[in-house]
């Protein structure tokens, strides 16, 4: 197909919906023109096969990262808290994407002033016992600096400590031990190396470079491997038997990392790190958001504990290494019992609702969240679904007509009819049916998830229709819906891209448009369709992560940084 | 990837080496001792949410210094021959209902860094003057950044200010935790000239010990990028700045305040007590920006810092029930149920009160520009050589959207406060025949700062707006 062609058939497909958004996913530029199926829908077409090799790269620690690599260094409990409950980091990047973007974070000026003040803050409250336990010696004594540093060192660089580490921080302790007496500390030196190991870029990022600059293209080293596991896979720093391995040279197999993932994904951690990317994806980590208030309703503060508990334990039950996208989406999720309950029950009208509850996004957590305080929000409701199961990106064109005034937007009688009022003109309509029709599906559940039977004394009405998908169908209700996502093709491969995005910190393959303002990410990327055929054979959340981090991703890097759209190619 | 460079090293990064300090040590004593009679530049960008009611504009008169202001800039007064108004300034492009995208280009001029994000792709005023002029005149901090009635973070719709692409710089919100870290060094003993930082020989150990740590750390960072493609290596640019200013910040320590210079006022503690930090609340909004406004204001009588940004709530920020805003439907919201439709001069309760929509986004409109009056009446009650520390001092006030929140780049409300002897041309309303581009008056500031940059952001060479700087 030619590019004019699929130019043309791209604007198509958005002039024929009228939708002003960027429609992005498999129907977009690659692979063969997808048929328009008689139902309307439109079938998943693959992409062509594209490189898999990353960009050499730094990836600095989040601050849990941070945190757990701090206590591992230390070997005492870290909080990042202070005594008055102040967060002692600076916030982190918002990148849009998921927290652990590698491109996204850098460190500021507040940051590394933060990062200084935490290591000289935490290495100060250090007691002699806690400080003797980092000596192999056992002893604060000016002789046992070099094993020291040693060990220090490759705890937390995540490697053996080289000459030149060894040169440099033997200076900056001798420097220190010789104002021992005017600092009033005899263990000057060791505080003032781990100040300085403790804010070295070699702590506070991972590197994923070699060890020759000169090599354009290259394959990780083992200690490399063993951090992009550990802190990928367990959200944490390697332990020592995982850099044991890496001594022995035995992580840069590609034959040998099937076993060795599978051994890292049988960890408890990773169990954790796999429900952090589904509270990502999911986005329920912003029901955490101090944002999220409903001030109007006395009862929420003191029942969202338990709303978070319930998803939590929906996520242990059912979206654990062994559970899948359609037990995550479909799995009947039934009336909580004690105050939970009766809060989901309690709203005006849940005596005369349907009590039905289907999967994750019937959740009170995800619906509070993409909800209005006092309302319920389908289009909110209807772009998170859009965006996080079919990676499609709604982009409104500027200066879209006014239509806040008027009376009938002020005083509608059901959110039904403020958004139909809305999705009633032209300029909206074919936006708002792709977004509204899905979120019009979980009226039923009002704005923190109770249940509704009515609004204002008119019956609510659940029916929607899902567009412009391998699976578009009209919709009786959330459980139709999400039986459909967990058919879909699209939202399988789209699953891949969001696993991908957060195992590997990638959101895009390095493509940007001329204007620099949108990021692509390649879908024929190797991870991204392994994890994709993964999930088609049936597979589960821990097949998905086996075969994203088997893929030659993992290992492969390259220094050469393609042209970009200024021309701009480069290579050290 | 289009993406300004940023790699070149300022003259503060030059002066952070030690060859560095060895040529340009002498250059910059007699620097200081021209400073002891010049008088300190500053720069304050400010944020209020939304837009403004049409109101907000003041009612022209015979000719461009002849206006009367409105309610919603009742608390001005006084302040209007200090005042420069603009109309017809559009921003240059727009995407979606214009909050995000009028929020990422309000200071820069940028486009989106990338679209999930949606920072910008470059640096904002306050930042290109930072590293390109004596701007910061060699104050300890180069630029500090609060917030009221928001709680700061990183999301885009609460930064005005980027040291780069897609670096956004974060609001503090909590004035006790700012004050610290501004006034750290700060020793305040009733002088009126800065601060004396104690210096024994354990702080002097401490220092050289920290010193040797940014070197170290420094060195480690420039082999990594050795390493890394391009697009890496800018990434890491932005640690190595930051290294940078920490090894200024410890040299420049010792001398405490900046080089200095006429520095008005008296260095005093602000008062950070009495703030909840309740954004829904207009009493609690009030003392909590005060607080912050008091520390700004602290901070530049100390002269620990002559660029500071300013953010009250955040791009679409709701203030849900502030006044005792009930509305019929919804969620009592000021942007959704006042903001939103101010044009209906439909009747909304507010308190006790019914009143017209329009009536209302006055009065919430007036909350927020009334901090920033007490901003600019706090600088002009303070003399500063033969002037007050206002007229040094240029206070860039923007809001995200166009006049009464008409969701679009157009017609939008910058107003310039201060700055005469900047050579801004203050005490006049511009009302320009035909639309002007935001980068214009952006580029106005760079040259009343003293960088005759030809154009800024996506508008490289749009030169300055006429009338603004003489």
């Amino acid at each position: 197909m030619s590019g004019v062609w699929k130019f043309a058939r791209h604007l198509t497909l958005v002039l024929a919906c009228g939708c002003t958004g960027v429609i992005t996913g498999p129907l977009e530029e690659t692979g063969s023109e997808p048929q328009v199926a008689p139902d309307g829908s439109l079938p998943y077409v693959a992409p062509p096969p594209a490189s898999g090799v990353l960009q050499a790269r730094t990836w600095k620690l989040t601050h849990e990262q941070y945190r757990r690599s701090l206590e591992q260094v230390l070997g005492v409990p870290v909080s990042l808290t202070d005594a008055d409950g102040l967060p002692r980091l600076q916030p982190e990047i918002d990148s849009g994407v998921f927290r652990n973007m590698a491109l996204a974070s850098f460190v500021s000026v507040p940051l590394a002033e933060d990062y200084y003040r935490v290591a000289e803050e935490l290495t100060d409250a250090l007691d002699d016992d806690a400080l003797r336990a980092l000596i192999p010696c056992g002893e604060i004594r000016a002789s046992c600096r070099d094993e020291f540093l040693r060990r220090a060192i490759r705890t937390a660089f995540r490697r053996p400590a080289t000459d030149e580490d060894l040169t440099r921080f033997a200076a900056l302790f001798d420097l220190a031990q010789g104002a021992a007496e005017v600092l009033g500390d005899p263990a000057a030196g060791f505080r003032a190396a781990l100040q300085g190991i403790l804010t070295s870029p070699y702590f506070l990022y991972r590197t994923e470079i070699g060890d020759d600059p000169a090599q354009r293209d290259f394959e990780l080293t083992d200690y490399e491997v063993a951090s992009f596991l550990s802190y990928s896979l367990l959200g944490e720093p390697p332990d020592a038997k995982l850099l044991a391995a890496a001594d022995r040279g035995e992580l840069t197999s590609a034959s040998a990392l099937p076993g060795l993932v599978q051994a890292l994904l049988a960890e408890p951690a990773a169990a954790l790190q796999l429900r952090e990317f589904l509270l990502e994806w999911l986005e329920v980590i912003h029901f955490l958001d101090p944002e999220i208030v409903r001030k109007d309703l006395a009862s929420f503060d003191g029942i969202r504990p338990a709303m978070w508990a319930e998803t939590l334990d929906f996520l242990d039950r059912h979206a654990d290494m062994t559970g899948d996208l359609t037990s995550l989406l479909t799995t009947p999720a039934p009336l909580p019992s004690g105050p939970l309950g009766e809060f989901y029950l309690s709203g005006p009208t849940s005596d005369s609702a349907d009590r039905t509850r289907t999967g994750v996004l019937a959740l009170g957590t995800l619906l509070a969240t993409n909800a209005k305080e006092g309302a319920t929000s389908p289009t909110l409701r209807g772009v998170f679904l859009r965006e996080r199961f079919l990676c499609q990106d709604f982009v409104e064109l500027p200066n879209v007509p006014d239509i806040n005034d008027t009376a009938e937007r002020e005083q509608p009688r059901t959110t039904r009819e403020l958004y139909e009022f809305h999705a009633s003109i032209p300029s909206c309509a074919a936006c708002h049916d792709l977004i509204d029709g899905t979120g019009m599906t979980f009226e039923s559940l009002d704005e923190v998830g109770r249940f509704r039977g009515a609004e204002n004394g008119v019956p609510v009405d659940t029916s929607g229709k899902l567009l412009q998908t391998d699976v578009d169908t009209e919709l009786r209700d959330h459980t139709q819906l999400a039986e459909a996502l967990a058919q879909s093709e699209w939202v399988r491969e789209c699953l891949s891209r969001q696993a991908f995005r957060f195992y590997f910190g990638l959101a895009t393959s390095g493509e940007r448009t001329v204007d620099g303002t949108l990021e692509r990410e390649n879908r024929g990327m190797p991870p991204i369709q392994a994890g994709r055929a993964a999930l088609g054979r049936g597979g589960s959340f821990g097949e998905l992560v086996a075969a994203l981090v088997t893929s030659p991703s993992t290992l492969q890097r390259t220094r050469f940084e393609p042209p970009s759209a200024f021309g701009a190619a480069d290579s050290p | 990837m289009l993406m300004p460079k940023h790699n070149r090293m300022s003259r503060r990064a030059v002066l952070g080496t030690a060859l560095g300090s060895v040529f340009l040590a002498p250059f910059l004593r007699a620097r200081r001792l021209e400073a002891q009679a010049a008088r300190p530049k500053r720069l304050i960008l400010a944020f209020t949410p939304d837009s403004h009611p049409p109101e907000w504009w003041p009612t022209p008169g015979s000719g461009p210094r002849d206006f009367t202001l409105n309610e919603p800039l009742r608390a001005f007064e006084g302040l209007e021959g200090h005042m420069l108004f603009t109309r017809r300034i559009d921003h240059s492009w727009s995407v979606d209902n214009h909050h995000e995208a009028g929020m990422t280009q309000l200071f820069t001029g940028q486009r989106f860094f990338d679209n999930a994000s949606r920072y910008a792709n470059g640096p904002s005023v306050d930042q290109v003057l930072l590293s390109e002029t004596d701007l910061r005149g060699g104050t300890p901090i180069a630029s500090i950044h609060l917030c009221a009635a928001a709680r700061g973070g990183t999301d885009k719709r609460s930064i005005i200010s980027y040291s780069g692409p897609g670096r956004p710089m974060a609001h503090q919100s909590d004035p006790a935790r700012a004050f610290d870290d501004i006034f750290r060094d700060v020793r305040f003993d009733g002088s009126t000239a800065g601060a004396t930082p104690t210096a024994d020989a354990a702080a002097e150990a401490r220092k050289g010990i920290r010193r040797s740590i940014l070197q170290g750390n420094l060195d480690e960072l420039r082999k990594i990028q050795s390493f890394l493609g391009r697009t890496e290596k800018e990434k890491l640019e932005a640690h190595v700045a930051a290294l940078l200013e920490l090894e200024g910040r410890l040299a420049g320590a010792a001398s405490g305040g900046g080089d200095g210079g006429v520095i008005g006022g008296t260095c005093e503690r602000a008062d950070t007590s009495g703030v909840n930090r309740d954004d829904r609340n207009a009493d609690a909004i009030v003392r909590w920006a005060r607080a912050q406004i008091d520390i700004l204001v602290n901070a530049f009588t100390c002269d620990v810092t002559r660029v500071a940004g300013f953010l009250m709530g955040f791009s679409g920020s709701h203030h849900n029930g502030m006044f005792g805003l009930r509305a019929s439907t919804n969620n009592n919201s000021w942007h959704d149920n006042v903001a939103h439709i101010s044009r209906t001069n439909d009747s909304i309760t507010v308190g006790s009160e019914r009143m017209t929509t329009r009536a209302a986004f006055i009065k919430f409109d007036k909350l927020f520009a009334d901090q920033i009056a007490y901003l600019a009446h706090s600088l002009a009650a303070i003399p500063e050589g033969d002037g007050t520390m206002l007229d040094n001092t240029l206070i860039y006030w923007g809001v995200e959207s166009g006049t009464n929140h008409n969701h679009s780049p157009r017609d939008m409300q910058y107003l310039l406060i201060g700055g005469e002897r900047l050579g801004i041309q203050t005490g006049q309303f511009l009302e320009f025949p035909s639309t002007q581009s935001a980068h214009k008056l952006h580029t106005s500031v760079l040259h009343a700062f003293g960088y005759m940059a030809p154009g800024f952001g996506i508008e490289p060479s749009c030169g300055p707006l006429a009338g603004v700087v003489g």
